[in-house]
């Protein structure tokens, strides 16, 4: 058995990428509600407590985390004390993908909290235009754009890290956009395939074959082609409006997840302040991942 | 030293003392169970079966660890013994013994223990099995405002009878929780130093009797902005209790698999079910609560 995290920022196309996987070989679109939650995420709360058999509800952030690296270990290879009825990650022949928003950071005991390379064999990591990342964050978390950009140039910043109830997931330290995909490359316990969202929306057919031959899943242009169009923004978008999207954000008024699926939506929704505060302090992870200041970008309006 | 507790219809002679549970005076029969403060081996169990990181099983032990917080050793459905690590605050000793040590103990003495919470209803009483986070806490808390009285929350033992049996005088609410029911938290005491989930003593609104179950409701939450009731029959019924049993992995190295499924069997011949969902968006709590008591009302 292998195991692939597909690691990203959150609001860069993971969910995406994960319904292309699915839709791999499939002879029909893929219901986008029956995708696996619990199993498909490594920080949902329900493997965490199988597995324990005691209640993370009653742990700190900090003692979950210490545990963390032995559920991904067990989990991720289908192995060790995880009961045989307990349903398994979602998988494509012998390798299971599961997504993860967590950042590469390690335990109060300095192990990862991703448990190494005994949790998995590699990485893909997913990374989109910080500028367009702000905008569709603001969307999800219902919140204005200053508000989205302070998040994404935060170095504290986590998801599910309240503790005064308790959130479906298991805290993911996030830390900033640049601080995320660093942590990701730079780790030096699995390889790391990068994808970036704007290549997925250029040409989804390639992505697709190059992250399955990365995870060692053989497959033809033709399956994938097929994938690639039961899995296009705009048949999500329509499967979202005709029965709605069970990962789509609960809080505030009803919103779409699927929402206008473009690179380089940031200029028509973005100040030149605001613009300039993303670019000022994500420099060096734009420039790793090849997104170019805005006064020298040229108008990329594909989507 | 030690106190005398009753919880479960069992008396609990306790060295650790227990604030959460209801205090019996002049005890003169031995007690039920005894839970003394001790050592217990760092390894697990020789000869029994590990089923989870930090937990062993025999037919008639149980061992646990939550590392950094406590040990312990469970034996015959009469004894635990607590071995706290260095340096922790009882609180959070107290927390893991009353949930896991005290539910193994109850599936050592061959009770069916259910995923949930009981709330008292003409004399008999429903119960609201569901995951961790799905609202359990919340609905028992809206029941007690509306002056219902409480059986068991998290954790529900059922005898042979089909009886509930009754748990702590308790519930645990988180802050946000608390907040959103109007309870005041600042005189409430935290379950443990670093988590902002309080005990809120239930007093009067604690029902200290077993009581028949007349239907059980298993919570979940949907899209949708309506609390939808739907009736569970046949298969369905005995595959949902055998889901929502508490730690149901417990019973493996128990060797209580057939009698859990014997359980399960005739609860569900004997009991109504339903599934009832509530919208995911803004919890609803009063649409819950009202909803279920007019199903209620229904099954009488």
């Amino acid at each position: 058995m292998r195991s692939v995290w597909l690691a990203s920022y959150p609001k860069s196309g993971n969910t995406w990428l994960r319904i292309l996987l699915a839709n791999l070989r499939q002879d029909r679109p893929v219901d986008i509600n029956r995708l696996p939650r619990d199993r498909g995420i490594a920080s949902a709360r329900i493997p965490f407590d199988d597995l324990m058999l005691f209640p993370s509800g009653l742990l700190t952030h900090e003692e979950c985390e210490r545990l963390r690296p032995l559920v991904h270990e067990a989990i991720g290879r289908g192995r060790g004390y995880v009961d045989p009825a307990l349903k398994l990650p979602p998988r494509i022949d012998e390798t299971h993908f599961i997504k993860t928003h967590d950042a590469w950071l390690p335990t109060p005991d300095g192990v990862p909290v991703m448990g190494g390379c005994g949790a998995a064999d590699g990485a893909i990591l997913i990374v989109r235009d910080p500028r367009d990342v702000a905008v569709s964050l603001a969307h999800h978390m219902s919140t204005d754009l200053d508000t989205s950009i302070d998040f994404l140039t935060s170095e504290t910043a986590a998801l599910c890290g309240r503790s005064d109830f308790q959130p479906q997931q298991l805290r993911q330290r996030l830390t900033s956009w640049a601080g995320f995909n660093a942590s990701w490359l730079d780790q030096k316990e699995l390889p790391v395939l990068v994808i970036r969202y704007e290549d997925m929306k250029h040409d989804p057919v390639e992505v697709l074959i190059a992250a399955l031959d990365f995870a060692r899943v053989p497959a033809t242009w033709a399956e994938a082609e097929q994938a690639a169009s039961f899995a296009t923004f705009e048949a999500l978008r329509d499967q979202e409006q005709r029965q709605g999207f069970r990962e789509a954000p609960a809080r505030g008024a009803p919103r779409a997840f699927f929402r206008r699926g473009v690179s380089g939506g940031w200029r028509d929704e973005l100040t030149a302040d605001q613009v300039a505060r993303i670019e000022r302090s994500q420099l060096a992870g734009m420039l790793r991942h090849g997104y170019l200041q805005s006064s020298a970008a040229p108008p990329d309006r594909r989507g | 030293m030690s106190y005398i507790y009753t919880a479960y219809g069992l008396t609990i002679d306790s060295e650790l003392e227990l604030l959460e549970l209801a205090v019996v005076e002049n005890q003169v029969q031995p007690p039920d169970v005894t839970i003394r403060i001790g050592k217990v081996a760092t390894d697990g169990i020789q000869g029994a079966q590990q089923i989870s990181p930090f937990i062993w099983i025999g037919v008639d032990q149980f061992w646990l660890e939550v590392p950094k917080i406590v040990r312990f050793y469970v034996v015959g459905g009469r004894a635990i013994v607590v071995a706290p690590a260095p340096g922790i605050d009882l609180d959070s000793v107290r927390v893991f013994l009353l949930g896991s040590g005290l539910g193994a103990l109850l599936f050592q003495r061959g009770l069916l223990v259910l995923h949930g919470n009981a709330v008292e209803f003409n004399g008999k009483c429903m119960i609201c099995v569901g995951p961790s986070g799905i609202g359990k806490s919340t609905l028992t808390a809206a029941f007690v405002q509306r002056g219902y009285r409480v059986l068991a929350d998290d954790v529900v033992p059922i005898d042979d009878n089909a009886m509930a049996v009754p748990g702590y005088p308790r519930i645990k609410l988180w802050k946000d929780v608390a907040d959103k029911l109007g309870i005041e938290t600042d005189a409430l005491k935290r379950i443990r130093p670093a988590l902002e989930k309080f005990n809120l003593p239930l007093h009067d609104s604690f029902c200290n009797l077993p009581r028949k179950v007349s239907k059980i409701y298993l919570l979940s939450d949907h899209h949708d902005e309506n609390v939808k009731i739907t009736p569970v029959n046949g298969y369905t019924k005995f595959s949902l209790l055998r889901e929502n049993t508490y730690r149901h992995r417990f019973m493996t190295g128990m060797a209580l698999q057939s009698a859990h499924l014997q359980h399960c069997g005739g609860l569900a011949a004997n009991v109504a079910m339903a599934r009832v969902q509530r919208p995911k968006a803004g919890f609803k709590i009063n649409d819950l609560v009202d909803a279920l008591i007019a199903d209620m009302q229904e099954v009488g």
